[in-house]
């Protein structure tokens, strides 16, 4: 009898996790797909191997399909423009560099495609390589189905009016990147 | 021909391009090519979806075959350079401001919170050496040297209007190792890729080579039977033993050339050969005829007139001309030997119809020949080096894209011993620093602005305070290496390897290289640097040497056989007539070349050199046969003069039907002036020389 019981007991958790990963949480469901995104952010990134914590203030504005900037603010205004397949480098509003089409690889902007579908809460995108659990009402944990993926979670905690309060990102060799935004402005699709 | 190719093993043949360029044009070439930078080749293949396949085949499975492969760039393609350039920056670049330092740690470590994955640990890394971002210097200058005037897009370079795109590529290996190449398009060969450079011209050289011999040895063949079905019917079949001293004479003198050079050339081998078969027009004149005394007369004459040529051009700058009058004079002086010592007794009696042609058409023939000597300045002659080179079709479409859409500048370039440091300096400071150019000075300074740059930084680190704990151990690889510097003092020179050097240095020189756009620049480079060269007169200069030769040459030669003629015959008649059929084949391939548009290349004259050898030797055979007292001497002089022309056209023929442009030429050159030669022995010279009727 306990047997049946710890069988259904595990079959109820398994079907829930299933359950789980396949769906996208209702929570999410009530914002729709962003069109443009501006926010203020302030930055942890953790490097394991040096044992330090870099911390960063900046703005992220995204503009779909391809457009999207990096500003930090630091000693000088730093701003990074990725379009399409182009990279290019600003500082106090100067140009310094650009990388354009194919001057490197494809794979090397891939980091930022993924931060780039995160920030917008790509439905497609993240339904097709992650695994979601919910952590607690407002924040889920991503985990992807690839071995290969850049990531080894990601943890996202949603606001009151903005799809993402808080994302963490954990990379596989113990690093990680967290941003808190601020200030967040959206524009949706109609 | 083939008797010699198979009988020497083919480790003695060469068929490099080293022989066909002057000793001082090929130490030019191999000192350019010992440096990484002169060996760039090219992959052009049309943009699909396997060009990013094809460019991860080349680096993973075919990795072994280069040195760098220039597609869809790694961030940590060139890590170890980078490591060794900032690891000695300190040498080469003034310190900053503090304030800039400091400002430029703080913006460093801002950029540092954006990276991310593998490739964010690849650029931490260069990163924390580097927080004056230097290494932005050494990617545009490695990106700018492969790039040959094309433009990155999506991985590749390319050009906006065109679909192709284009693989820069550093062999690992010389040209001149084929196997290794042959393995390497084996393995290509399923892509629409096409190879450019010098590693592919040698594939395609030596591939060509053997298909064209392939074919000449079918047709040399059928042509062979039709001799041999020649000498039945008019029973002539002892003839053949008269090829036994040309086939002792080839190999003796192909051994020779071997001990002398250390291998032969296969074109010496197809000129040689031809040259040698003279022996056999000897014999065959010796064994129709039936004075023997006059016959060898006349033979000895035609050997001296031969070897006339022979020695002066032995002259030659070039060494494949040199070695084939070597190889030539030593044959032909063989076989006259062997064959008046052992088979002048043999004789054939041979009955032909003997009609002379007296016809006046024949006379008027001759104003064609001397319409076609008077055009010979006009004549142009392509002696540029790129006619030894074969491409097929898809290559040659590959290579005409490609050079007509390649950065058009001219190359200047000076090598230097490794203690000229100081002259390579000077030569540097000396031109006009907008005119590109590429040298160590690129990259390091002398040890004066080393010792100054080093100072600053010392004097910068000895300042350095208030340093956050996260900034000392970001940069803490930066750091030690600038501590190391001011400790070590080791001053950067050419004695120690660096990897961001390797393609400007050999084991004992450096090389610089200049980048002209227009002439005034190249003004500007001739006449402020001493001893520099350009590679594009490296190649004009052997065309006009080439050229100056045979003007300097052709009349001394001339002018010898034409006294050694008239010290013979006591006659100027009998003296120029001699000369009809070298003057009629060459106004007839003057007029040919105008008339079918042939290029007449170096090979070109390769061929009519050797039509000028045999030439002379029909006039006398002919002058000595017809006014010879003996009338039953003529029909075995007509036969033995038609049998050589026979077993020289089927030797030469089939070159004429090659691929190849240097068998091509060859062929076409000594064919079209054998026809002459068959006609001005046969009737001019007798039209001059004979009344109506008169035999």
């Amino acid at each position: 009898m306990n047997f049946i019981k710890v069988f259904l007991i595990f079959n109820v958790l398994l079907g829930a996790q299933v359950f789980a990963a396949s769906s996208w949480p209702i929570k999410l469901n009530q914002f729709k797909k962003i069109k443009t995104l501006d926010a203020s952010y302030i930055q942890l990134k953790k490097i394991k191997s040096l044992d330090i914590t870099l911390k960063s203030k900046g703005r992220l504005l995204l503009k779909v399909p391809n457009y999207f900037e990096w500003h930090i603010f630091s000693t000088k205004k730093l701003k990074y423009v990725f379009k399409s397949n182009e990279i290019h480098f600003y500082e106090d509003d100067v140009k310094v560099k650009e990388l354009l089409n194919g001057q490197i690889d494809s794979v090397l902007l891939n980091p930022i495609k993924t931060l780039r579908a995160w920030l917008r809460l790509d439905k497609e995108f993240i339904q097709k390589r992650y695994r979601i659990n919910s952590l607690n009402s407002n924040q889920f944990k991503f985990t992807p189905n690839d071995k290969k993926d850049l990531f080894h979670s990601i943890i996202i905690r949603i606001g009151k009016k903005s799809p993402i309060k808080e994302i963490i990102l954990n990379e596989k060799n113990g690093d990680s990147m967290s941003f808190v935004f601020s200030n967040t402005k959206i524009n949706y699709e109609k | 021909m083939l008797f010699v190719t198979v009988s020497c093993k083919q480790k003695f043949i060469n068929s490099s391009h080293e022989l066909l360029m002057p000793v001082e044009t090929n130490v030019i070439l191999n000192q350019l090519s010992s440096f990484d930078i002169g060996v760039w080749s090219y992959f052009v293949l049309e943009q699909s979806s396997e060009n990013k396949r094809f460019c991860s085949f080349l680096k993973k499975d075919l990795g072994k075959h280069f040195n760098k492969v220039m597609c869809r760039p790694k961030i940590n393609e060139h890590t170890e350079i980078a490591e060794d350039w900032l690891r000695d920056q300190f040498y080469y670049l003034r310190s900053p401001t503090l304030k800039q330092f400091k400002d430029r740690l703080v913006l460093e470590t801002s950029k540092i919170t954006m990276l991310m994955g593998s490739a964010g640990q690849e650029i931490l890394k260069l990163g924390r050496l580097d927080p004056m971002n230097n290494k932005e210097f050494l990617w545009n200058k490695i990106n700018n040297i492969s790039s040959g005037g094309f433009q990155w897009s999506k991985g590749f370079l390319t050009i906006s209007k065109d679909k192709k795109i284009i693989i820069p590529v550093q062999f690992s290996y010389r040209a001149n190792l084929i196997d290794k190449t042959v393995n390497l398009l084996n393995h290509t060969n399923q892509f629409d890729a096409v190879l450019v450079g010098q590693h592919q011209d040698f594939y395609s050289n030596k591939n060509q080579v053997k298909e064209d011999l392939k074919l000449v040895t079918i047709l040399s063949i059928f042509l062979s039977s039709f001799l041999i079905f020649a000498l039945i019917k008019y029973k002539s079949l002892k003839a053949l033993v008269f090829f036994i001293p040309v086939i002792v004479s080839s190999i003796l003198a192909g051994a020779l050339i071997v001990m002398l050079y250390g291998s032969i050339h296969g074109l010496t081998i197809s000129f040689g050969i031809g040259i040698i078969g003279l022996g056999l027009d000897y014999g065959l004149h010796s064994c129709f005829g039936k004075k023997d005394a006059e016959i060898w007369k006349s033979n000895l004459l035609g050997l001296l007139t031969t070897l006339v040529v022979f020695i002066v051009f032995s002259f030659s700058s070039v060494p494949l001309i040199r070695q084939m009058m070597i190889f030539s004079s030593t044959g032909l002086v063989i076989s006259f030997m062997t064959t008046y010592f052992f088979l002048r007794k043999n004789k054939i009696k041979i009955e032909v119809k003997s009609n002379a042609p007296t016809s006046s058409i024949h006379k008027k023939v001759f104003y064609i020949m001397i319409s076609g000597l008077l055009c010979l300045p006009f004549l142009k002659l392509g002696l540029s080096p790129e006619r030894f080179n074969y491409s097929n079709d898809k290559v040659k479409i590959a290579q005409g894209w490609f050079y007509k859409n390649k950065e058009k500048n001219s190359m200047f370039f000076k090598v230097y011993g490794r203690n000229e440091m100081k002259q390579a300096y000077k030569d540097i400071r000396a031109i006009n620093s907008d005119i590109h150019n590429e040298s160590i000075f690129s990259y390091i300074q002398t040890v004066e602005e080393q010792k100054k740059n080093l100072h600053s930084w010392e004097l910068l680190r000895n300042n350095l305070k208030g340093l956050s704990q996260i900034e000392t151990k970001l940069f803490k690889p930066f750091f030690k290496n600038l501590a190391d510097s001011i400790e070590d003092k080791n001053y950067i020179d050419l004695s120690q390897p660096k990897k961001y050097l390797n393609h400007l240095t050999n084991n004992n020189h450096f090389i610089s290289l200049w980048f002209t756009a227009n002439k005034s620049e190249e003004r500007e480079i001739k006449k402020n640097i001493d001893d520099v060269i350009s590679l594009k007169e490296t190649i004009v200069n052997f065309s006009k040497t080439l050229k100056n030769e045979i003007f300097f040459f052709t009349p001394i030669t001339l002018v010898i056989i034409f006294l050694i003629l008239l010290l013979r015959y006591r006659n100027l008649s009998k003296t120029l007539t001699c000369l009809i059929p070298f003057f009629f084949s060459i106004s007839l391939y003057v007029i040919s070349s105008f008339i079918f548009n042939l290029n007449i290349s170096f090979m070109s004259l390769i061929g009519i050199f050797l039509v000028y050898g045999l030439s002379v030797d029909y006039g006398i055979f002919s002058v000595d046969g017809i006014y010879s007292n003996e009338s039953n001497q003529k029909p075995g002089l007509k036969a033995a003069l038609h049998l050589s022309w026979l077993t020289s056209i089927a030797g030469f023929l089939p070159l004429a039907f090659c691929e190849h442009n240097i068998l091509k030429d060859l062929g076409i050159a000594i064919s079209i002036g054998l026809v002459g030669i068959y006609y001005s022995t046969f009737y001019i010279i007798p039209s001059f020389c004979l009344k109506k009727g008169q035999e």
